[in-house]
C-alpha cells in the first residue's frame, strides 16, 4: 500500500488535536485572525473547533473558530508547566493600529 | 481527506509493524539448523537470543516513549529525530505571521524537546523578531513538519541579521 508521507504526518497533528481535547490551545496561523487562543471543542476530520477567548479582533472573540489544522503554521496545545499567558483584552488591538498607523 | 488519513493507519502509530517481519526471518533461518544438529541446546540459545533481541526493542520503544511520545518514527521522518535536544532553526512556509500586532517572519530558533510523526516541540521558543531578536515565547510552540521550510542545527546565541 502506498502511504502518503504528508497524510500521515497532517493525520499525526490532527491527532495531536483530538488528545488535547477540552484543553487551552494557541495556534498561529499566515492567514487571518493570524492568532487564536481557545479551548479545543472538538475535532471533525481535520478541522479543529475552537472557543476563542483571545485573537487580534475584540469583536471575534467568544466565538467557536473551525479551523483547518493543515493551515496551522504553529501551535501550542497546554500542558502540565507551561500555561498560555491570558492577554489583556484591548492591548493586542490598539498596538495593531499603532502600527499600522 | 478524512478517509485518506484513516487508510494511512495513523490510529496505529504505535503498532511495530516493521518488527515482525524479522522475527519470523529469524525462526524460519533457526528452525532447521536446530532439527540437524542438538535441538536442545540450539533451542535455548535460539530462545535467549530471540527474547534478547525482544528485550532490546522494547528498551529502544520505551525510549522511544520517554523522549519522542510516540514510539514509532516513519523512517521519513527519522531526519528530525535526530535533531532531539539540539539546538536548531526552523523557518516556515508563510511569508510573515503576527503575535500581539507584532509582525514577523516564521524564523524560530530553540531546542529541539519532542518529535513526534506529525510536528516537533521547541522549548524555549525563541522567536526571531525584527526588533527583538531573541525573544523568549512564554510556552515551547510545536511546528507541523509538514508545514517547515528550512531546518537546520543552529546555535541559538547566533545573531543573523534578520531581513
Amino acid at each position: 500500500m502506498r502511504v502518503d508521507i504528508s497524510s500521515i504526518r497532517q493525520a499525526s497533528v490532527v491527532k495531536a488535536f483530538k488528545r488535547g481535547k477540552r484543553k487551552k490551545a494557541l495556534i498561529l496561523t499566515a492567514e487571518f485572525p493570524f492568532l487564536v487562543i481557545g479551548k479545543i471543542k472538538d475535532v471533525v476530520g481535520d478541522y479543529v473547533c475552537i472557543d476563542v477567548e483571545t485573537t487580534h479582533i475584540d469583536q471575534l472573540e467568544g466565538r467557536i473558530f473551525n479551523v483547518h489544522v493543515d493551515r496551522i503554521e504553529v501551535f501550542y496545545i497546554e500542558e502540565k508547566g507551561y500555561k498560555i499567558p491570558k492577554i489583556p483584552k484591548g492591548s493586542i488591538c490598539t498596538k495593531e493600529r499603532g502600527g499600522a498607523k | 481527506m478524512e478517509k485518506d488519513k484513516s487508510i494511512v493507519g495513523l490510529d496505529v502509530d504505535e503498532s511495530s509493524f516493521e518488527e515482525q517481519p524479522k522475527e519470523d526471518h529469524e525462526k524460519e533461518l533457526n528452525k532447521p539448523i536446530d532439527k540437524e544438529t542438538e535441538e536442545k541446546q540450539l533451542d535455548q540459545t535460539t530462545e535467549e537470543i530471540q527474547s534478547g533481541d525482544l528485550k532490546t526493542q522494547n528498551n529502544e520503544q520505551k525510549d522511544a516513549k520517554i523522549t519522542a511520545d510516540i514510539s514509532f518514527i516513519i523512517p521519513a521522518n527519522l531526519i528530525f529525530k535526530e535533531m532531539l535536544d539540539k539546538e536548531v532553526m526552523v523557518v516556515m512556509e508563510s511569508d510573515q505571521l503576527n503575535i500581539l500586532g507584532q509582525v514577523f517572519r516564521p524564523i524560530f530558533c530553540g531546542k529541539v524537546r519532542k518529535v513526534t510523526n506529525g510536528y516537533l516541540t521547541l522549548e524555549p521558543a525563541i522567536i526571531k523578531m525584527n526588533n527583538a531578536p531573541f525573544f523568549h515565547f512564554p510556552t515551547p510552540l510545536c511546528f507541523p513538519l509538514e508545514r517547515i521550510t528550512y531546518f537546520l542545527p543552529f546555535d541559538c546565541n547566533t545573531r543573523i541579521p534578520i531581513p
